[in-house]
């Protein structure tokens, strides 16, 4: 029982992705089997094969090392966790994209987009047909994620669990002046806020990528605490908009960029949403000023 | 490798071949009667239409006090026009829930055996509903004070209508109960953030003299017009004055799709389910104990999706099958679906969303919040009752039909179990109906026909969700075993 323990705590510390895998497959599963989502089998179907043969032709003939069809099915889980569109192939294609643009659009030998959320703003800003449900997770499934999730990531000894932290700790500090000492309303109205799915799946999952963030731990929380500082002061977006497109967030150096284009759907122009593609594409981590910019033009 | 990527790209051509073909089943039942008229006691009705930032809300009251007491007081964010204001009629309601409202549908089976009788079937609709507005109940003077200032004062129809802003909730609490407004005691905390927030506050009475002028005695609904960014409902003053649960009904239009909520879940009620004939006569009650299992089972902070569907010219189907006549554009147009008077056909697109909100206070803090999303697949509530083929059944044929209806049944009285909580007493009759007709050599042969229970059962009425977990759990780990040979896995060994 001990060595079947330490064998899997070992295995989960072996890749940091095994941790992300197996937390999203067990909400993928209980939103299936417990929140009654979409059971439709050919969007996942659509979603895991686009993903996987996009990276198994990158397997074949990029020469990437074949253990990244785990990434690719991280992008593929990720996809089908946060994706909801009218139609199977607009799953197809967000994972073919997803995918696809890591090997198309590199600075310095790095991709810049965090794939599955590529692909989901990207289907959102071109299709027209597809979304995202912020409430989906309803507040229940916030002890899920917290449980779940925590224990493992003591398991594989997470490293930057602290940004998902200090992300959480300063959307709960603000979101507690505003609803409780600004506005006036009761506890359990922040309670509801703060219980959000959607706020833990980015807090726990997305903010905590290490691909993507600073190296150094005091920066890593800094830079936290200022994405979630853009993200709720954000004039544009209500606070169950934040929240959501908070799951979109980009990595690398232009994911606070991308809470604008997720916005972007309240400006349905394409010029709009191109000049804010190629903005988030040009800006860099010290631009935050310029993100702020950014979200003020709207 | 080679193989295995040979064995993917087949696995997707047919997934892409699967992709292509059209589900355009179609029902072919027929609906019935037999509904309770006031199912849901506590509820109000709201028709909310939501294009870019533009909203139209139509409130409707059963109010049925003296009119003089009648006061309703709504958080609104902008100064409403006198033009943003209408009264309309009410029966626009009654004709928005009949078309959506749950329903019960039957079909007849053929018997195997040629012993066919013509059967004609009754066709209407189900589920009517008793109509509830959050509403304060004040009688209204005028004024100015306490931080109170009155933005707008209109004389709409039957109703006169002021438009107030507040500093705090205090002189707005002072001011409405010197005017006359009673207030309830619980009111001023949630006066507080709307006024925060600054929101106005729209506040109605009726005007007696324009009212004695009318024939009908109740109140018509009153429609209001904004452009906001926020899409929400505000029912936190709603519940200031009520101590239980109260149920509304969102009947909603949109230009692309579904409406739901982003900060409750928006769930779907079981639908298509088989449910035994004996339900007929107490749908009403059937579906209200189903409305309430669900209610509790998620947890009693869902919001519930009862009908969506495509209403827009260019779809002829807009109901499977209809009730009647489904609303034509005219109804639309007075729900205050603007777009569709607009000259340009091609902007006549209509989706319609009917949501059920049951809410109380511990388990919704905070107000209904939407947003419209590209969701347009239609979804109904629908219970379907099957009658049995007639004539009779000596054939070969003719008797494993009844031994399949014998099962049938058995599975409809389970599904009114699982959906309702109702007990099974009673229920054996109608399994063992046609049994008598059964022969006892037939009987033999399928005496072990006894189903398992609890998730099995979960598993055989929806094996999807369950297929879909599996494969998904196969997937992953067939995509897990791929692996590199790398230095450091080299070093592992070694060790």
């Amino acid at each position: 029982m001990r060595s079947g323990f330490t064998k899997f705590s070992a295995w989960l510390q072996s890749d940091g992705r095994h941790f992300q895998i197996i937390s999203q497959v067990t909400f993928l599963c209980y939103g299936i089997l417990m929140l009654g989502w979409d059971a439709d089998w050919k969007k996942y179907l659509a979603a895991f094969s686009g993903s996987m043969i996009a990276q198994l032709l990158a397997i074949r003939f990029a020469g990437v090392p074949a253990n990244s069809m785990k990434s690719a099915l991280v992008t593929s889980l990720g996809l089908s966790l946060l994706l909801k569109a009218n139609s199977p192939w607009l799953f197809l294609f967000a994972a073919i994209f997803a995918i696809g643009q890591k090997f198309l659009i590199r600075i310095n030998g790095k991709h810049i987009w965090n794939p599955a959320n590529f692909g989901i703003v990207l289907m959102i800003l071109l299709s027209g047909e597809a979304w995202i449900s912020p409430g989906q997770w309803g507040s229940s499934a916030v002890l899920v994620f917290i449980i779940g999730t925590g224990g493992l990531a003591v398991l594989s000894h997470v490293k930057r669990l602290e940004t998902g932290i200090a992300f959480i700790l300063t959307i709960a500090l603000l979101e507690y002046l505003r609803t409780i000492v600004f506005l006036g309303w009761e506890w359990d109205v922040l309670l509801l806020k703060l219980s959000s799915g959607s706020l833990w799946l980015f807090a726990l999952f997305m903010i905590t990528d290490p691909m993507t963030i600073p190296n150094g731990r005091i920066t890593r929380i800094i830079w936290s605490v200022c994405v979630a500082g853009i993200s709720f002061t954000s004039p544009i977006l209500n606070s169950s908009m934040r929240l959501h497109s908070g799951c979109c967030f980009s990595q690398h150096h232009s994911r606070r960029c991308l809470i604008c284009s997720k916005s972007s759907q309240y400006f349905n122009g394409p010029t709009k949403s191109k000049l804010l593609l190629k903005f988030s594409h040009n800006s860099t981590f010290k631009s935050a000023p310029k993100c702020q910019t950014c979200l003020n033009t709207f | 490798m080679s193989n295995m990527f040979k064995h993917i790209l087949r696995v997707i051509s047919a997934a892409i071949l699967l992709f292509t073909y059209a589900e355009a089943r179609s029902f072919c039942g027929f609906y019935v009667a037999k509904a309770d008229a006031k199912l849901f006691n506590n509820r109000s009705e709201v028709i909310l239409i939501r294009d870019g930032n533009r909203n139209v809300i139509t409130m409707s009251s059963d109010f049925k006090g003296d009119l003089k007491d009648f006061a309703m007081v709504v958080p609104v964010p902008t100064v409403l026009k006198e033009s943003d204001i209408k009264v309309i009629e009410r029966n626009i309601f009654d004709v928005l829930n009949e078309y959506s409202a749950p329903r019960l549908v039957e079909y007849h089976d053929s018997n195997p055996c040629g012993y066919d009788r013509v059967v004609t079937c009754s066709a209407s609709y189900m589920l009517d509903s008793d109509k509830m507005l959050s509403l304060e109940e004040m009688s209204m003077v005028k004024d100015e004070k306490h931080g109170v200032k009155i933005e707008a004062q209109y004389s709409v129809e039957e109703y006169d209508i002021l438009i107030l802003s507040a500093k705090e909730s205090d002189g707005l609490k002072i001011w409405l109960n010197e005017n006359g407004y009673k207030i309830p005691e619980t009111a001023s905390d949630v006066l507080d953030p709307y006024i925060k927030s600054n929101m106005k506050f729209f506040v109605v009475k009726v005007n007696l003299n324009k009212m004695k002028n009318r024939k009908d005695e109740y109140l018509r609904p009153i429609q209001i017009s904004f452009d906001h960014a926020k899409f929400m409902l505000p029912i936190r003053l709603g519940m200031a004055n009520s101590q239980g649960s109260q149920d509304m009904i969102v009947y909603a239009f949109t230009r692309s799709g579904r409406i739901e909520c982003t900060n409750y879940r928006t769930v779907k009620l079981p639908t298509d389910r088989n449910i035994p004939l004996y339900i007929q006569p107490k749908f009403g009650e059937f579906y209200k104990s189903l409305f309430d299992r669900e209610y509790n089972h998620e947890g009693r902070n869902a919001v519930f999706l009862e009908y969506a569907w495509n209403l827009s010219p260019y779809n002829y189907m807009h109901c499977d099958p209809c009730v009647g006549a489904p609303p034509v554009n005219q109804d639309f147009v007075n729900a205050g679906v603007w777009w569709l008077n607009e000259p340009n056909q091609s902007q006549q697109t209509i989706f319609f969303t009917r949501l059920h909100v049951r809410y109380t206070r511990d388990k919704f803090p905070a107000d209904l919040q939407f947003q419209v999303t590209p969701n347009s697949e239609n979804f109904q509530c629908r219970y379907i009752l099957t009658h049995p083929a007639t004539g009779e059944f000596t054939c070969e044929a003719g008797q494993e039909y009844l031994v399949d209806l014998y099962n049938r049944r058995k599975r409809e009285i389970d599904e009114v179990t699982a959906l309702t909580g109702w007990s099974r007493s009673g229920s054996a009759t109608y399994q063992n109906e046609y049994n008598q007709f059964i022969d006892k050599s037939t009987k033999d042969k399928n005496e072990k026909e006894e189903g398992p229970h609890g998730w099995l059962d979960d598993f055989k009425n929806n094996p999807s969700k369950w297929l879909l977990v599996a494969a998904v759990l196969l997937v992953v780990v067939f995509g897990m075993r791929f692996r590199t040979p790398s230095p450091a896995g080299m070093m592992v060994k070694h060790h």
